[in-house]
């Protein structure tokens, strides 16, 4: 029991976030129960925060601590010498997370769906929950030292779990109707009690035999040796041999940049690209709808995937929790805008690598394994209706502008990690959570509207204030811009000429985006005065200065 | 105590009422250091004392909230870049990007600068016994050091930091560590800076040291003055005594019943006056080793028995 | 050259050198003439601060004991110049303090002292005839 007290005690702000939204949301959810019922989008916000806290509990569960060098996270190793044996050391926390998980579902399912619904609600989701957090604990623990293979059977296990649970739940109804009751009520549950009993006690177990062998034989770099080591072989003898000195200071810190944070986004796009396209040789010609769902898929994958690489790239070294400059890096002679500048080079490298990667693979794939025949019709359809040459103009306008939303999106991510401090991070992330969370709302509650039309023309109506509040926002952006720059100079932190260069940049594409937004939309008026504003704001200029000036005072503490 | 501001002239590190704090709690007071050209300065002090704190005031690490630092006479917050290439540091951590290979590492520090000499950055690695194809994180702690020393070295900086660069070492990679320093400091008057709570070392090499207790600088200037400033006394008495009151010039007091052991720092003559009417005699007096002057500084004068 | 340096002792480092140096020339293992390694040398070897070196360098210099040529180095220099002798007195006299100092000490007389001293001569030449 000490032993839980204890580590509880060192993660009291995560329990403490837990308890409370479990505390608040709860209730209100319980109180408004009966309102819910009916509408689709508030039963799934409500379902929300009984997702987060099923997920808070399994963070918190999260019974493991960095080794001495930190170079990975596994069981606590300071508890190995107290005067406990290991039984005791691995069943303790493991118990007690199943215990805890079950009891939070249990709790949400009586209180909210229980009361609101009035159907006692199955057992067999807790039971799940339960066997799914002993196989979470074993496999954090037993493959403490593979960073990269544990996240990868995390995500199977992960996968099996939920679809194990979502089959489950699409039969649950069949099931109880064909078995009598009260029998088939209970069936699935102790069905379900009988087939994982065995499977949790091989995670208890597994955990039980590693957490031993780590007890007495320590965690030590051979153990991730061979499979590292190899992987590392390959890597050291696929990569060219550079003999050759770098050119100047900024190409060898540009080639750090590059090797940590510029290759992620091609490597991860290369990764997802493989698998939405690998199944295509088996499956033989794929339909024309599934070839457009498709390949809208494809072209999303570099920005969806850049919005969250993009959190990272400010970090010093990508890989590393460690939010701080450290010393090595701080003490390269090596102005801090000269550093954000290769940062944002190696970004605009990576955003170009992976669209080229991204046509080539598309090109490829829609030549060989793809029915084209909507595609080409509807390509069609619009050449007639428009011009071809506009058409042009503007596959070679989305084509820039997505590799400059991408490399936007990469940047957009610097001024957040440059300057260690987590607090910043987590603000922004619940700031866009919630950014996206009311969103959701907004638009849920639009389409629940019972007169969509109405509110269509509503918005129309108010549209002219809208732009005028937008470009409001805009000249706000632009003047901030301004002073931060020019601040940057005055500080030495950017050198003028670099500063104007920069400048320049943004100017051209700015003015390309436009000309081209007049060029090819120029009715109806609002919507092309909108797109203007918003072409206005598309080049990252604020936050860019903002991360000149945090990392300036991050280096110079 | 503070060193006399000599000829801050030429001075490679010229530190001048710095005073630092961490919230409310103050870490350095008042310190106040110069470093003449060619000069193996060594600093002394407790863990916590306050050491890295100046040493990252040297790199521009942290900015001055009172006081004044000048490296090479220039200001290495503002001219930061200047600075930091004609300096070589070490760090205490030896953070040293973990997964680049040694020729990497060494590929990528030679272009930050420009006095890097490829030939002899080899012949070091050589001698440090690192191979090329190594990645930093599978170099143990001593190979780890070395690799940083010899990041440091290989550009035959003007000024060397290291921040207690045989922590955690065992002797043998010690040793080839201070050959490492030495041989620095033979060439052409490099000047060196390092910190340390190895008093052995610190005798052997510097020439100069300074001691810093909570943040202030109790000692400071040549070894062989600060050695000649000390000496320890042994000193009877008639009759046993529980407690001497504080004396004048005494660093630290020691003792039980009727002999006590006496730290005392310049003039002696009031102190002995002291004693001889409190009643004692001196019967013993020697010249302390520099690891009694440090811990009778550290531990603080006063009259308290054992 | 084999010279030690002892942290442990009260001596200065720089004399501590000295002493050696003088000891080496005075017993022979360091010949007239020969040549003594650079400063720099010294230092890495001893792993001392080469100041702490040419310190001792010089003093050995100024009595007499080395003498530098430019450009060449540093070397040994002759024997049997009168400031030999005194070297030697100077060794020996440190030695015969302490083992006297000793003696009063253990309270031994002072003739079991030079009796011992006799014994220990006979036993050195039979050991060295042998």
């Amino acid at each position: 029991m000490a032993i839980l007290c204890e580590f509880w005690w060192a993660k009291r702000r995560l329990a403490l976030a837990a308890a409370v939204l479990i505390g608040l949301s709860f209730p209100v959810t319980w109180m408004h129960a009966r309102d819910i019922q009916g509408n689709a989008v508030l039963e799934f916000v409500s379902a929300l925060p009984i997702a987060g806290s099923v997920f808070l509990v399994f963070v918190a569960f999260n019974y493991t601590e960095r080794d001495r060098r930190g170079r990975f996270s596994g069981f606590p190793v300071r508890t190995f010498t107290l005067p406990v044996s290991t039984t005791l050391l691995v069943t303790t926390p493991m118990v007690a997370g199943m215990v805890a998980i079950a009891t939070v579902y249990l709790m949400a399912s009586t209180m909210i769906f229980g009361y609101a619904i009035g159907v006692q609600s199955p057992l067999w989701p807790a039971i799940l929950l339960a066997s799914g957090m002993a196989g979470y604990q074993a496999i954090l623990w037993s493959l403490a030292p593979h960073r990269m293979i544990k996240l990868v059977v995390l995500g199977v296990g992960g996968a099996f779990h939920v679809s194990l649970g979502v089959a489950l739940a699409t039969i649950e109804g069949t099931w109880r109707s064909l078995l009598p009751a009260p029998l088939g009520s209970w069936s699935i549950d102790l069905l379900l009690l009988a087939a994982l009993t065995p499977w949790c006690l091989g995670f208890y177990l597994g955990a039980l035999a590693a957490v031993h062998s780590q007890r007495h034989g320590g965690m030590e770099a051979n153990s991730r040796g061979t499979l590292r080591r190899l992987l590392e072989d390959l890597s050291d003898r696929l990569r060219p041999r550079r003999r050759e000195p770098f050119r100047s200071a900024a190409a060898a810190q540009f080639w750090y940049e590059w090797r940590r944070c510029g290759c992620v986004l091609p490597w991860a796009t290369f990764g997802v690209l493989v698998l939405i396209m690998a199944p295509a040789p088996f499956v033989g010609e794929i339909r024309a709808e599934t070839t457009v769902v498709t390949l809208q898929w494809i072209l999303l994958t570099p920005i969806a995937l850049a919005f969250a690489v993009g959190k990272g790239f400010g970090k010093a070294d990508f890989w590393s929790k460690d939010l701080t400059v450290s010393p090595f890096l701080a003490t390269r002679p090596c102005g801090s805008g000269d550093l954000i500048r290769t940062k944002v080079l190696a970004a605009l490298a990576s955003a170009m690598l992976t669209w080229a990667l991204v046509f080539v693979a598309a090109a490829m794939w829609l030549g060989h394994w793809c029915d084209l025949s909507s595609m080409v019709k509807w390509v069609t359809m619009l050449g007639s209706k428009f011009s071809y040459e506009r058409l042009w103009v503007a596959a070679g306008m989305i084509t820039v502008l997505g590799v400059l939303f991408t490399w936007k999106l990469l940047v957009n991510g610097i001024y957040l990690g440059v300057a260690g401090e987590r607090w910043r991070w987590h603000a922004h992330l619940s700031f866009v959570g919630a950014l996206l969370l009311g969103f959701a709302l907004l638009f849920g509650m639009l389409f629940a509207h019972h007169h969509p039309e109405e509110v269509r023309l509503f918005l129309i109506g108010r549209a002219p204030k809208l732009i005028w509040l937008c470009g409001a926002l805009v000249l706000l952006k632009i003047w901030l811009a301004y002073r931060l720059w020019t601040g940057a100079v005055e500080r030495e932190i950017l050198s003028a000429g670099r500063a104007a260069r920069y400048f320049a940049w943004w100017v051209g594409v700015t003015g390309c985006l436009v000309y081209g937004i007049w060029q090819i939309l120029p009715y109806p008026v609002w919507i092309r005065n909108l797109l203007t504003l918003m072409a206005l704001a598309f080049m990252p200029a604020v936050r860019l200065g903002v991360a000149l000036h945090r990392l300036h005072s991050h280096r110079h503490a | 105590m503070n060193l006399p501001t000599s000829s801050s002239a030429g001075a490679v590190i010229s530190v001048a009422g710095l005073s630092r704090r961490f919230g409310t709690k103050p870490v350095l007071e008042d310190v106040s250091i110069h470093v003449p050209r060619g000069c193996v300065f060594g600093l002394l002090g407790e863990n916590g004392a306050g050491k890295s704190t100046l040493i990252k005031h040297l790199l521009g690490l942290l900015r001055v909230e009172a006081g004044a630092v000048r490296v090479f006479g220039l200001d290495p917050v503002a001219q930061g870049v200047e600075v930091l290439s004609r300096i070589g540091y070490l760090s205490e951590a030896r953070d040293l990007p973990s997964w680049m290979r040694v020729d990497e590492l060494l590929r990528y520090s030679a272009a930050f600068y420009p006095g890097w000499d490829h030939v002899y950055a080899d012949e070091l690695r050589r001698q440090f016994e690192l191979e090329t194809k190594v990645r930093v994180r599978h170099l143990s702690q001593g190979q780890l050091a070395k690799a940083g020393l010899l990041v440091a070295l290989a550009h035959r900086p003007e000024l060397l930091i290291l921040d207690e660069p045989s922590s955690g070492l065992d002797p043998v990679v010690r040793r080839d560590i201070l050959e490492a320093i030495i041989r620095t400091v033979a060439d052409e008057g490099r000047t060196v800076f390092f910190s340390s709570h190895l008093l052995d070392e610190v005798e052997r090499v510097s020439d100069q040291i300074a001691m810093i207790h909570r943040g202030r600088v109790v000692l400071g200037g040549t070894l062989s003055d600060i050695k000649e400033r000390h000496v320890c006394l042994v000193v009877r008495f008639p009759a046993p005594r529980l407690e001497i009151p504080s004396l004048e010039n005494v660093v630290h007091l020691q003792g039980a019943d009727r002999e006590w052991s006496i730290m005392c720092q310049g003039a002696r003559g009031p102190l002995e006056a002291s004693l001889a009417k409190l009643g004692g005699e001196v019967v013993e007096e020697r010249v302390p080793t520099l690891d009694e002057i440090f811990v009778a500084q550290a531990t603080g004068a006063g009259g308290m028995a054992r | 050259m084999q010279i030690h340096i002892s942290m442990e002792d009260r001596v200065p480092i720089y004399r501590q050198i000295v002493k050696q140096i003088k000891y080496l020339r005075a017993s022979g293992r360091l010949e007239p003439g020969e040549e003594m390694p650079t400063i720099r040398g010294l230092a890495e070897q001893l792993r001392v601060n080469p100041n702490t070196v040419a310190r001792a360098y010089l003093e050995l210099e100024k009595d007499g004991v080395v003498t530098k040529r430019h450009g060449t180095g540093t070397f040994v220099s002759d024997l049997g110049s009168p400031l030999d002798r005194r070297e030697k007195m100077k060794i020996l006299t440190e030695r015969a303090d302490t083992l006297l100092a000793e003696a009063e000490q253990l309270n031994i007389e002072f003739d079991a002292v030079i009796d011992l001293l006799r014994v220990r001569r006979e036993e050195m030449h039979v050991r060295v005839g042998k």
